[in-house]
């Protein structure tokens, strides 16, 4: 007779659950406890191992060096690849006290060649490790360019000169140093920069006296970069400011050096590189199909590696943004461009949108705009077509510049946005919440940033207008039960929970509804967050949970999307809990733990129980 | 001192010299755990339904060479006790005799240190069969997991009251709860108790 304690612990973990009572009985056994010390190596790579370990309690790291492959919690076991191949590939190690039940290595061997289901389950888990760890390395080239920090690169040295310095005298230490650019140092203490071009452009081709002070040819406005910040964050800058230098800082905020577009350049070889180029280089509408389509995979091969999803969707907005500018710049009639503004809203304007999601678009057209109506709406017609064509679905809510209800010139928006706040219905909440989360594609972006600053404005003439947008953020319940366990649907979605509903929208709404008050002008939520923080709305401690949670459900969100893409289901908001291992149910508790904070917090702030 | 001397009326008193290796000083680095399941809580009068028993090696646990017996009773089970162990009258069916048993487990146990949670009251159970078998009582080093707990933990915060209680001690270690309390469960977690306290 066995310990029941074993036998009902071995039979709840799978695959062995499929197991015959008397072979579960023999399994249970054999099994020895053993409790470990933190940072204990259980298996050593390169070496065998002797038993199968199944944690009781505690936390196992599988790591290559430093890289962490993989995290062990309670009712989880490591490593059968390791005993069949009988050579560990990684270190196994005890992140933390554990205790562990271990099963000998001859048992386990003799119990899974003796029943096919195990057999055939433990092989083909090893080859898909094995499949999977294959795509990743073709992946790899892309990948750590994308995890790649700024300091990684190759930076050029930042001299700095006094902008009292002859031009002559720079150019001679440029060429003695081997410098391609020099910072100056203005009287203001601002910096500016010098390169060869201001010299070609600014000298000689005006035939400027190489004795003046190096400050007049001096180029200011200079943007700066952390060190620390991914190199990919710092390609998006130069795209955006349309710049090819930016100045490195460390934490202190001392300059550490220079990283230019050529040292970018020679980082490569990068699909998203490649990408935006190509988006870059179209000039048809057909030649912009092709990188269209390669979003996807982009996602799948960044979250395969484990980059932070907040940054995939960043990129993935940018890329996203760089598409619909470049559609709007081909197809847009002449002058359209200059007197009106094409902005996209919601999830995509917050530049949270991980896979591709609907069209929320509008075009707000200068008062004065001088383009034919009917021209613009035949533009409207044929740029949602085009989206659709590259698989960008109609929004079903009809939020779309083709819809004349979201092409308005300014004066209506202006108009319409006031009357959303003074009826302050459903409907009326949500069109606001879609149009404040705006990010300007293309076209004129101050008469977005005019809107946004009438809307601040007159929030504060309806004094219960903050409240009232505010309570949407409640409507609904976080699916967290009494006892702290899961409250999941009974119906259609058995055993799973709405994720966006429960998690991502009261966090989303709420952050939105105190940015509106409080006049913060990024979209994006986490941008939002340290916003609020630096205004001290909130402190540093919500606003650190806030994003940790907040980017635990996105993370969510994406895996069980990206899995039931792989199955062929229709992707949606609901996960289920009974698919995440104890770790990740663990972290979900705790974040909706922070939501419900969260809610407490907005329920204060705005007195919400009178409301 | 007194130990010593203790120890030495004992031996003298032992009446089976095939049992004298319980005396020899002991060399290795086990360690066994023990508890008993009794039909009530006076060892004068009441008696052992069950002995669990788990020998740990380092910091390993060898459950898988367990020591688990149960015992034919001599009194009828108190339904008290019953509603504790869970253990009926029936399902003593394939129970020894407390003669063979008391063998088995002095082989089991050799002359290892014994470790347990009030461990004195167990002992005590066990000397009760033992005087009478053998006239000695265990002479194994004995180790109090609560003693060691209490003093580690008083150590931490002087003169506070120490919640002694089992599982208020498996909680405060953050030890995970085996199952219904029975003698192997309870020697097996008691044995936890144990690695952890010494690895602190």
């Amino acid at each position: 007779m066995s310990l029941l304690e074993q036998h009902s612990f071995i039979k709840g973990i799978i695959p062995f659950d499929s197991l015959k009572k008397s072979v579960i009985e023999r399994i249970a056994q054999a099994l020895d406890i053993e409790y470990f010390k933190k940072d204990e190596l259980l298996i050593e790579r390169d070496k065998e191992a002797q038993y199968l370990y199944f944690i009781i309690k505690g936390a196992v790291l599988e790591k290559n060096g430093d890289e962490v492959v993989s995290l062990y919690a309670d009712n989880e076991f490591f490593d059968p690849i390791t005993l069949v191949e009988k050579r560990a590939k990684h270190d196994f190690i005890c992140s933390n006290e554990t205790i562990c039940y271990l099963l000998p290595k001859d048992i386990f061997l003799q119990v899974m060649y003796e029943n096919r289901e195990l057999e055939s389950y433990f092989f083909q888990s090893i080859a898909q490790k094995l499949g999977a760890n294959i795509n990743r390395n073709s992946n790899s080239e892309l990948v750590n360019f994308m995890v790649a920090r700024v300091k990684d690169a190759y930076l050029e040295e930042a001299a700095i000169v006094h902008e009292q310095k002859s031009i002559y005298e720079c150019v001679a230490m440029m060429k003695e140093q081997k410098l391609g650019a020099l910072l100056v140092r203005c009287e203001d203490d601002e910096y500016a920069i010098v390169t060869d071009t201001d010299f070609r452009e600014k000298v000689i081709l005006q035939r400027l006296d190489f004795d003046t002070a190096i400050g007049q040819i001096a180029t200011r406005g200079l943007r700066y970069v952390n060190e620390n910040e991914f190199l990919f964050n710092a390609q998006l800058q130069m795209t955006k400011y349309g710049i090819k230098r930016l100045i490195v800082k460390d934490k202190s905020g001392e300059i550490k050096g220079i990283l230019s577009q050529i040292s970018l350049v020679s980082f490569f070889a990068s699909h998203t590189y490649a990408l935006s180029n190509e988006i870059e280089r179209a000039r048809t509408i057909a030649e912009l199909q092709k990188p269209g389509k390669n979003f996807v995979r982009i996602v799948k091969a960044l979250y395969a590696k484990g980059v932070k999803v907040r940054y995939i969707s960043k990129l993935l907005s940018e890329l996203n943004k760089k598409l619909f500018q470049k559609v709007f710049d081909l197809i847009a009639p002449k002058g359209l461009g200059e007197s009106s503004c094409l902005v996209v809203m919601g999830s995509e304007g917050r530049g949270e949108q991980i896979m591709r999601t609907d069209q929320d678009n509008a075009l707000i057209i200068a008062d004065d705009c001088p383009v034919e109506m009917r021209l613009i709406e035949a533009f409207t017609q044929r740029f949602t077509r085009i989206l659709l064509d590259f698989g960008y679905p109609e929004c079903p809510g009809n939020i779309m510049l083709s819809n004349p209800y979201w092409r308005k010139n300014v004066k209506t928006y202006k108009h319409e946005l006031q009357e959303y706040m003074d009826r302050g219905d459903e409907q009326s909440m949500m069109y606001l919440a879609i149009f404040f989360d705006a990010t300007a594609v293309a076209g004129k972006e101050e008469l977005l940033i005019e809107l946004k600053r009438h809307t601040f404005k007159t929030a504060k003439t309806f004094p219960q207008f903050y409240s009232r947008f505010a309570k949407v953020a409640l409507s609904f319940e976080t699916p967290l039960g009494f006892f702290n366990d899961f409250i999941v649907d009974k119906n259609e979605h058995k055993n799973e929970l709405d994720i966006k509903k429960g998690g991502i929208f009261p966090i989303v709404h709420g952050i939105r509804s105190l940015s509106l008050e409080y006049g913060i002008s990024p979209t994006n939520s986490v941008d939002r967050i340290k916003e609020l923080n630096n205004k001290t709305i909130i402190d540093k401690e919500m606003a650190g949970e806030l994003i940790e949670a907040f980017n635990f459900f996105l993370t969510m969100r994406l895996k069980s999307r990206l899995e039931k893409m792989e199955q062929g289901i229709d992707t949606d908001n609901y996960i289920n809990p009974g698919n995440l291992s104890k770790l990740e149910k663990d972290m979900l508790k705790d974040s909706f733990k922070v939501v419900n904070g969260f809610k407490k917090f907005l329920n204060y702030h705005y007195k919400l129980n009178y409301v | 001192m007194f130990e010593a001397l203790k120890r030495y009326r004992n031996r003298k008193k032992l009446t089976d010299e095939r049992y004298s290796y319980l005396f020899e000083p002991y060399e290795g680095d086990e360690y066994v755990c023990f508890d008993c399941e009794t039909t009530g809580l006076n060892p004068k009068v009441d008696d052992i339904i069950s002995i669990g028993a788990v020998r740990i090696k380092g910091n390993r646990i060898l459950s898988s060479q367990k020591f688990e017996r149960f015992i034919k009773p001599r009194t009828r089970l108190q339904a008290e006790s019953i509603k504790i162990h869970h253990i009926r009258e029936c399902d003593l069916e394939d129970a020894k005799e407390m003669d063979t048993v008391l063998e088995e487990f002095l082989e089991f146990i050799g002359n290892r240190p014994l470790v347990g949670y009030y461990l004195e009251f167990d002992v005590a159970m066990i000397n009760k069969y033992l005087r009478y078998k053998l006239g000695i009582t265990l002479p194994n080093r004995q180790i109090e997991v609560s003693a060691i707990y209490h003093d580690q933990k008083i150590g931490l915060i002087p003169q506070s009251n120490v919640d002694l209680r089992f599982d208020s001690i498996m909680k405060d270690l953050r030890l995970p709860i085996m199952g219904k309390h029975d003698a192997i469960n309870d020697a097996l977690m008691t044995a936890m108790i144990f690695l952890k306290l010494k690895n602190r």
